[in-house]
């Protein structure tokens, strides 16, 4: 076997996608309870300000699954609408920086004050 | 060099070490011979060409898919081996030491015997894409055929046969009804092929849960491929002609 042929990006992409997919959906549970069915009224601003401290941190976490989920969301759009397995694996690669840049970038602007 | 082989009699799996003298260029298929000569010459391979042409040899090496003949010892040694198994975390490990060398029969076949598996349901579902041309109902005209048409054909044309993505597929490893890489590819290798007469025919041999719509897209049938064929690409390429047709026939 050719050696750039090893095991990679298509498997582990996959695994990411359905474990932050589930996480996702766990969350959407307690989401939709908190907000509507709990009964709790809580003020927007403090909610988000102080959403289980210390740094916003389950904010934070929100964002590290939503943003891997959605960007691998498009790779898969692209497969469907045919582009090539050379090319998707790029398209992994290149969404992978894309979304730690994403993430560092919300950290310093929006996490880290 | 030590190789550790999985060893079935019918009843029972065991795996056996064996100490083989290492050459220069040996294939794993050569240090299978070896054994078979020297050592124990009841462990049972399929081989025939000896040059990844006839796909008989196909078995897994490493925790990889590979053909015995195209894999070289001296390139595989010291490989290391990811001991979780496609299946996740919950399947057992099999752990093998560093200067080892692992192998195993195909999987998602039942196996026959030590490295011989049965290749009857990969060959199921070959035939059930019937992908061949009509003799019948074919003209003694001659058949013309584009440079650019025998292109994209060849791509996929250039399957052995050899099963390692069948056994690569964790669709097929679940899902024992599923049409499988190499019966998809063929597939999509035929509608291509302007001679082929009844394109149509072969989305409907497709067409069903168990066919074209299981995939998952993990590109693994791709990554082991000995001849470079993606059957990935095929899979969505018939996905999409499908759905064409589909939208085609409501619109009509």
């Amino acid at each position: 076997m050719d050696k750039e042929r090893a095991y990679g990006t298509g498997m582990w992409a996959w695994l990411l996608q359905r474990v932050t997919g589930l996480l996702l959906v766990i969350y959407l549970f307690i989401h939709v309870w908190w907000v509507h069915f709990s009964g709790v009224k809580t003020p927007f601003d403090f909610l988000i300000n102080t959403l289980f401290l210390p740094g916003r941190i389950a904010l934070f976490i929100l964002l590290v699954l939503v943003i891997p989920h959605a960007l691998n969301g498009f790779r898969v759009f692209a497969i469907d609408f045919g582009i090539s397995d050379k090319a998707q694996k790029i398209l992994f690669w290149a969404l992978t920086v894309f979304g730690i840049f994403l993430i560092i970038w919300a950290y310093l602007s929006r996490f880290s004050r | 060099m030590k190789f550790k082989i999985k060893r079935f009699d019918g009843e029972n799996s065991k795996f056996e070490r064996f100490e083989v003298k290492p050459n220069t260029q040996m294939s794993v298929l050569d240090a299978l011979f070896q054994i078979q000569d020297e050592i124990d010459s009841t462990l049972a391979f399929r081989y025939s060409c000896r040059g990844a042409v006839c796909g008989s040899c196909a078995m897994l090496i490493n925790k990889k898919q590979r053909l015995a003949c195209r894999t070289q010892v001296s390139e595989i040694a010291d490989e290391k081996v990811l001991t979780i198994s496609p299946y996740g975390p919950l399947a057992k490990p099999e752990f093998k030491a560093r200067d080892e060398i692992l192998i195993e029969p195909l999987p998602n076949l039942p196996v026959i015997k030590d490295l011989v598996v049965d290749m009857k349901p990969f060959f199921k579902h070959y035939e059930s894409v019937e992908p061949w041309f009509d003799v019948e109902n074919t003209t003694l005209q001659e058949n013309m055929m584009s440079q650019e048409d025998t292109k994209k054909v060849d791509i996929y044309a250039s399957c052995i046969l050899c099963g390692l993505c069948y056994g690569a597929c964790p669709v097929s490893a679940r899902d024992k009804d599923y049409q499988g890489p190499a019966a998809l590819a063929k597939a999509w290798r035929f509608y291509t092929d302007p001679r082929f007469p009844d394109r149509q025919k072969m989305l409907t041999r497709v067409d069903f849960t168990d066919g074209v719509w299981a995939c998952d897209r993990v590109y693994r049938c791709v990554e082991v491929c000995p001849k470079q064929v993606p059957p990935t690409n095929a899979i969505t390429g018939l996905i999409r002609k499908i759905i064409v047709q589909k939208i085609k026939n409501i619109l009509r």
